[in-house]
Formats: structure tokens, C-alpha cells, sequence
């Protein structure tokens, strides 16, 4: 329990307690992490906030997406430069977790495009994710969470979307509908179509 | 963000399954991964406003931007104040290995010669024609059956090989070859037997024909 003038000293940094899971320091909501990046004394203090507020939830969606931890990093990067470059003409009419999202996953879908098209030898977007996730050191085909990837990388590419912000980011539908720009009900179907094929895969391998 | 169970039963619905499975997480990352990232965006995005080398690299690494330059490396003394002119020098070799081929391929022209005459005196000694060297050309025409190819063929090879004073002593008119070769000039000589002649020779050859050859024969 964080004691309230404990709470007080934090709002006089700008900084609001948000979750008791985060511990007391907590995480500045994006309204002020906005203010804290608009005002230029607090620039980059604010962009900083920001970075570690939502670096590892898009991490995870850049890494389920291109499999790889390098490209993963590469990715994340630059969707964090291109974050710089237009906070200043980020529009608050969208949330900044939607725009951030929306950044990652152009960008990784922008680099798988890239990949596919630098394959001496092409091969489909799956056989790619499926290559991807067997380079990995960890991979072990015998296990139900590696059985999962390699399911998921069968999907068409929106249904990997889809089922990757639901399943494991636990997203509403709303929110995935403002990020892809895709009706609910559309997305509703992707995702029905996603889980039962996965469950196909996995009972069938 | 959607609570867990709602997503729960959700799946249970349509992919039941699924949804009995624990699934963990498989991918790895390097440790301190997240706690390094925002030091590296900030360095990344330090560089993006650098207009020069040094500017970048002060943003990149301090340590780095205020390191010597200077090359550990020697060379000898005077090296660039004789440089152009070994590079001259350099180019004029370079001009005489351009004429190499021509000495080159007057060697191969010699050497050719005399292979050639090798194989020829090695014909002119060999039995396997028919030709004496000590016949005269008159003898080695006269004995060449016209109807035989090999024997025509050792008349080609010999007429090739034979000196120059041979063949002029050959082609000097005498009674026996001025048959031969007379035909053309009793016809400019403008005798009736020789323009008769000369009739019946160009009775199946065509004005163009004709033409072409004295343009050949420059005549």
C-alpha cells in the first residue's frame, strides 16, 4: 500500500501512481509523459518515459511477429526513432498505446516485406517463420509452447496479428479494430478462424 | 485491455483445446535487455541531429570522439615525396609491357615458320608420296595422272614448296606449254582462229559475269 504523501511527492514530479503491481514508483500515464516530452527542459526525460513504459509490450508484439530477437531489437529501435521524430505531431485524438502499436506493426510488417523480398531462394512467408523459429537455440519441436509458434506462423498474415494481440496481449476488440483499422466483426472472424486452425495444428502434430 | 478470463472464455468456445493448454512463453532475450534499451535509443536518437563525424561520434561514444586519430602505422622516410615519380616510372614499364605482345607474336610467327618447314622437309624425304626432289617441275607435271586425287594432291604440295627459279623456269614459253597458255592471246591478238576460239569459251558466261572479271583482273 503507497501511503499518500508518498503519492503527493510524485505528483509534484509529474509522476502518478498507476498499478501496485508496478511497484511505488509506478508509471506516468501518457498525458503526462506527453507533457513531459512537450515542454523542452523535460524532453527527453518524457521520451525516456515513454521507451520504458511500452518498450517491452512492443517488443513481444515485434518479436512474435518476426520470430527473431536481432531483427526484434532492430525493429523496436527504429520504431523508437520514428517515435521521436513525430511525438511532435502525434494528435491526441488517438491514444498514444494505439499509435505506438500502430508504428510497431507497420515496421515489422514493413521488414518482413523487406526479408521477403532479399530471399535468394523466396520462400513463403509460413516456411520463413517456420526457418525463423527453428534457428532458435531454445527451439524444441517436442514442446506445447514451440508447437504454438509453429502454428501460428501458418497463418495468413492478419490472422497472425490478430490472434498474437488477443491471445497473448489480451487486447479488446476496440482497441485492435483503432491499431489495424479493421471492423470488429472482421476481426472477431480472423480471430475464430486463427484459434481453430492452431488447435488443428497442434492436435495434428 | 480485455480481462484474462473473458479472453478465457472466449477461446474455450471456439477452440476448447486450446484453451485447456498451458502455454508459456518460448522466446529467450539477452539479460538486461530492457534496461540497457533506453540508453541505446537515446544514443541513436542523439546522433540523428549530428551534422559532422565528430558530432555523431560524441553522441555515440564519448570515449571514442576524444581518442587520437593519429595512425600507429610507419612509413618509410620520404615515401610520398617519391611517390609520383615512382609512379611514373610504374606507368613507363607499364608502356614497354604493352609492346611485349608484338615481340611475342614475331616469336610465334618464326617459330611457326619453322615448324612448318620441318614438316615440309620431313614430306619432301618421306615415301609416302610420289614426287622426287631431284625431278624437275616439267618431270613431276608430265608424270601426274590428272585422274588420280593423290597424285594431285602431291603435285599441290610440291608446286607450294618448289623454288621460286623452278617455277619461273617452268612457265618460260617453250614448245610444249605454249599450247597450253596461248588461247587468251591469239584471242587479243585478234587472229580469226583466235577470236573463234575465244567465242566458244564465253558462249555460256553472262555480261555480268564478264564483267566482275575484269574487274577483278583489273584489266
Amino acid at each position: 500500500m503507497v501511503n499518500e504523501l508518498r503519492i503527493k511527492v510524485l505528483h509534484q514530479y509529474g509522476l502518478y501512481y498507476i498499478s501496485s503491481q508496478n511497484g511505488l514508483m509506478g508509471e506516468m500515464d501518457d498525458a503526462a509523459l506527453l507533457a513531459q516530452f512537450r515542454a523542452e527542459h523535460s524532453k527527453e526525460a518524457g521520451f525516456s518515459g515513454i521507451v520504458r513504459k511500452y518498450q517491452e509490450k512492443l517488443y513481444w508484439h515485434i518479436r512474435r511477429m518476426v520470430i527473431d530477437h536481432d531483427d526484434a531489437d532492430d525493429v523496436l529501435q527504429n520504431v523508437f526513432i520514428k517515435v521521436w521524430k513525430g511525438l511532435d505531431g502525434f494528435r491526441e485524438d488517438a491514444r498514444l498505446f494505439t499509435w505506438l502499436y500502430r508504428i510497431a506493426t507497420n515496421e515489422s510488417l514493413g521488414f518482413l516485406e523487406q526479408r521477403k523480398k532479399k530471399q535468394a531462394i523466396p520462400l513463403s512467408e509460413a516456411g520463413e517463420l517456420t526457418a525463423s523459429l527453428k534457428a532458435d537455440k531454445q527451439f524444441d519441436a517436442g514442446k506445447l509452447e514451440w508447437k504454438l509458434q509453429m502454428a501460428i506462423s501458418q497463418l495468413p498474415e492478419k490472422q497472425r496479428l490478430v490472434f498474437n494481440m488477443r491471445y497473448f496481449d489480451e487486447m479488446p476488440y476496440q482497441q485492435i479494430s483503432e491499431i489495424l483499422n479493421t471492423s470488429e466483426g472482421a476481426l472477431k472472424a480472423s480471430y475464430h478462424h486463427a484459434a481453430k486452425k492452431i488447435e488443428d495444428f497442434i492436435l495434428n502434430h | 485491455m480485455s480481462s484474462r478470463k473473458e479472453i478465457q472464455q472466449e477461446l474455450e468456445k471456439i477452440a476448447p483445446e486450446l484453451a485447456q493448454m498451458e502455454i508459456r512463453r518460448p522466446f529467450a532475450i539477452p539479460d538486461g535487455y530492457f534496461t540497457q534499451l533506453p540508453a541505446v535509443i537515446a544514443a541513436r536518437i542523439s546522433t540523428l541531429g549530428a551534422e559532422s563525424v565528430q558530432e555523431e561520434s560524441e553522441a555515440l561514444s564519448p570515449l571514442l570522439s576524444e581518442l587520437p586519430k593519429k595512425m600507429p602505422f610507419s612509413v618509410p622516410e620520404g615515401y610520398f615525396e617519391h611517390l609520383p615519380g615512382a609512379a611514373m616510372k610504374q606507368d613507363q614499364s607499364a608502356g614497354k609491357l604493352v609492346n611485349m605482345p608484338r615481340r611475342g607474336a614475331g616469336w610465334r610467327f618464326t617459330a611457326a615458320a619453322a615448324v612448318l618447314l620441318i614438316i615440309a622437309g620431313i614430306w619432301m624425304y618421306s615415301g609416302n608420296h610420289t614426287v622426287s626432289p631431284t625431278q624437275t617441275v616439267a618431270e613431276v607435271v608430265d608424270d601426274t595422272n590428272h585422274n588420280d586425287t593423290a597424285a594431285r594432291q602431291d603435285l599441290f604440295h610440291y608446286v607450294q614448296y618448289v623454288s621460286d627459279d623452278e617455277i619461273m623456269q617452268y612457265v618460260e614459253p617453250g614448245p610444249a606449254s605454249a599450247n597450253t597458255y596461248s588461247t587468251t592471246d591469239e584471242a587479243a591478238s585478234g587472229s580469226p582462229a583466235g577470236g573463234e576460239a575465244l567465242s566458244l569459251l564465253l558462249a555460256g558466261i553472262t555480261d555480268q559475269e564478264l564483267e566482275n572479271y575484269l574487274a577483278l583482273s583489273d584489266i
